[in-house]
């Protein structure tokens, strides 16, 4: 396994966020955390990343226990977040923006950016405005970008739907998958839970800081209990 | 006319110093988020280490002024790991630290008062000549001043775009979540800010007591009003701003002593602020990222 993640508890003060989660994501594979807002989705992917600290559990990636190693060294084996919302540094350019990427590494490689411009053809012809200009569309496709420049083995996205017009929605989800296939895991938060479980392998949903229910994508699709909850009721049909 | 000149000239020399003081300030804010009001204090005792260092300890003042500047950086590091990180770490309320920022600045000032007294202090070396540049008249003393700040902007400038803190410290000042998840040590980068906010602001420090000649423990204090005016002016946390503001509010309060009277300085740089806030809420070069 890429990821473990076992009997992880985090909290806010005396809120508790995660109440003893435990997850697996396998190298290869796109894996969707989908849940309702407030259900801890969020707060786990900035437990991965090293943004909150742990109260109880354990994290390995890739063999290593991370649990306690500090955000920015974690970039560094391999684990790269891109944020909820704008995921990018508004003020810099989107050159820059890619350019932080690889700020554990030193220089860019041209390869890492002839790719990101492959997948994402706008963002180069919006590389010498700042990125804080861009449409929302523009600005996910930078923060992915961002993330990809630093060569991750798990890619951890955070709502990357989030704002986005529904065509633009799509775009991006063919573009995550373009990604897996490249060889890039992916650990996926969504509030779209009809697109994140179209397109992953697995999903854990979370409710109040703990995992109910876990299955392969298309199975939760079909799920009723998951449909009723996530997806706005019953399938058509 | 000539009257008109000279004034430009003094305008000149005090943007150059508000200018080595708002950047220093105006970085810190960028990268930690929170306004020092303590800064004026550091600006103090730029003027009193260097004070220390070549009268009683009889040090040349080049000597003396290289010595403190980064040991200021220095007891800014301290400061900040001692009493400012820690309220930081417990969830960091921006309302909180500005109390405490507030609350440090008289605690240093009243610290210092004990330690060098309360009467005013002046370095050995004088102003130097009168040169004739132009229409310009300025004292060696004040072309060193301008010299010094137009270096040092010039080495801000390369910082922030051709080295790797520099890139760390507009990031973290774009959006320190991100700034973290990219692999950035904030720890080290915030600590590398103080040190530099230290001796941007011993320097500044420094200059202003060349200038003004004879100084007191809080020297520096009576400039931080004027300093923030700069920075807000430019666009809070824009360091490019800061250089601007102090550019603006230097030259238009020295111009203005010539029909207003220099007793209304401070007054000018604060209607100029005021207005131009009226107009440009968001200060003259708006930052992107910030709220």
């Amino acid at each position: 396994m890429l990821l473990e993640v076992e009997d992880l508890h985090v909290s806010y003060g005396k809120i508790a966020a995660l109440k003893g989660i435990s997850l697996q994501v396998g190298a290869g594979e796109i894996v969707a955390l989908i849940g309702a807002n407030g259900a801890g989705k969020t707060t786990t992917l900035k437990t991965l990343s090293g943004l909150r600290t742990v109260a109880a559990g354990r994290v390995r990636f890739r063999g290593e226990d991370i649990t306690t190693m500090p955000g920015h060294r974690r970039v560094r084996l391999g684990l790269c977040q891109v944020p909820e919302g704008r995921g990018l540094f508004p003020g810099m350019t989107v050159m820059d923006n890619l350019a932080m990427g690889t700020y554990t590494r030193g220089r860019a490689d041209p390869a890492d950016l002839q790719r990101v411009f492959d997948l994402f053809p706008r963002v180069s012809e919006r590389a010498r405005q700042a990125a804080g200009t861009l449409s929302g569309g523009e600005q996910q496709m930078v923060a992915i970008g961002r993330a990809l420049m630093s060569r991750p083995e798990l890619l951890l996205l955070d709502e990357p739907s989030m704002g986005l017009a529904p065509k633009l929605v799509a775009q991006i989800f063919s573009i995550i998958a373009e990604i897996n296939r490249q060889g890039t895991t992916v650990l996926l938060v969504e509030q779209n839970a009809n697109q994140a479980l179209g397109l992953a392998h697995r999903a854990y949903v979370l409710e109040t800081g703990r995992i109910v229910v876990t299955d392969t994508g298309q199975a939760l699709l079909g799920d009723p209990g998951v449909r009723a909850a996530y997806l706005g009721g019953p399938p058509p049909g | 006319m000539s009257i008109l000149w000279l004034s430009l000239g003094f305008g000149l020399v005090t943007a150059s110093i508000l200018a080595l003081s708002s950047v220093g300030l105006s970085l810190q804010f960028g990268v930690t988020n929170y306004i020092n009001f303590a800064y004026g204090a550091f600006l103090s005792l730029g003027m009193l280490l260097t004070w220390t260092l070549t009268r009683p300890l009889h040090l040349p003042f080049w000597l003396g002024a290289a010595l403190t500047i980064p040991i200021c950086g220095l007891v800014a590091v301290v400061v900040d790991r001692v009493v400012l990180e820690p309220f930081v770490r417990r969830g960091g309320n921006l309302l909180y630290l500005l109390i405490v920022t507030f609350g440090l600045s008289l605690i240093l000032d009243n610290i210092m008062q004990a330690a060098w007294g309360v009467g005013f202090f002046r370095f050995a070396v004088g102003q130097g000549a009168d040169l004739h540049l132009g229409p310009f008249q300025f004292t060696v003393a004040q072309l060193v001043i301008i010299g010094v700040a137009a270096a040092v902007m010039v080495g801000v400038h390369l910082l922030l775009t051709r080295t790797r803190l520099g890139k760390a410290m507009r990031a973290m000042s774009d959006n320190p979540a991100l700034a973290r998840v990219s692999g950035i040590d904030t720890k080290r980068v915030t600590m590398s800010t103080w040190f530099l906010s230290g001796c941007l602001a011993g320097a500044a420090g420094i200059a202003l007591a060349l200038n003004i000649v004879s100084f007191q423990t809080t020297s520096g204090d009576d400039l931080l009003f004027v300093v923030f005016a700069a920075v807000i002016l430019g666009g809070i946390g824009q360091t490019y701003g800061a250089m601007l503001g102090a550019l603006v509010i230097g030259v238009v309060t020295e111009v203005s002593a010539v029909y207003v009277g220099s007793a209304y300085k401070s007054d000018v740089a604060f209607l100029i602020l005021v207005v131009v806030l009226l107009v440009r809420p968001q200060g003259l070069i708006p930052a992107l990222g910030k709220a």
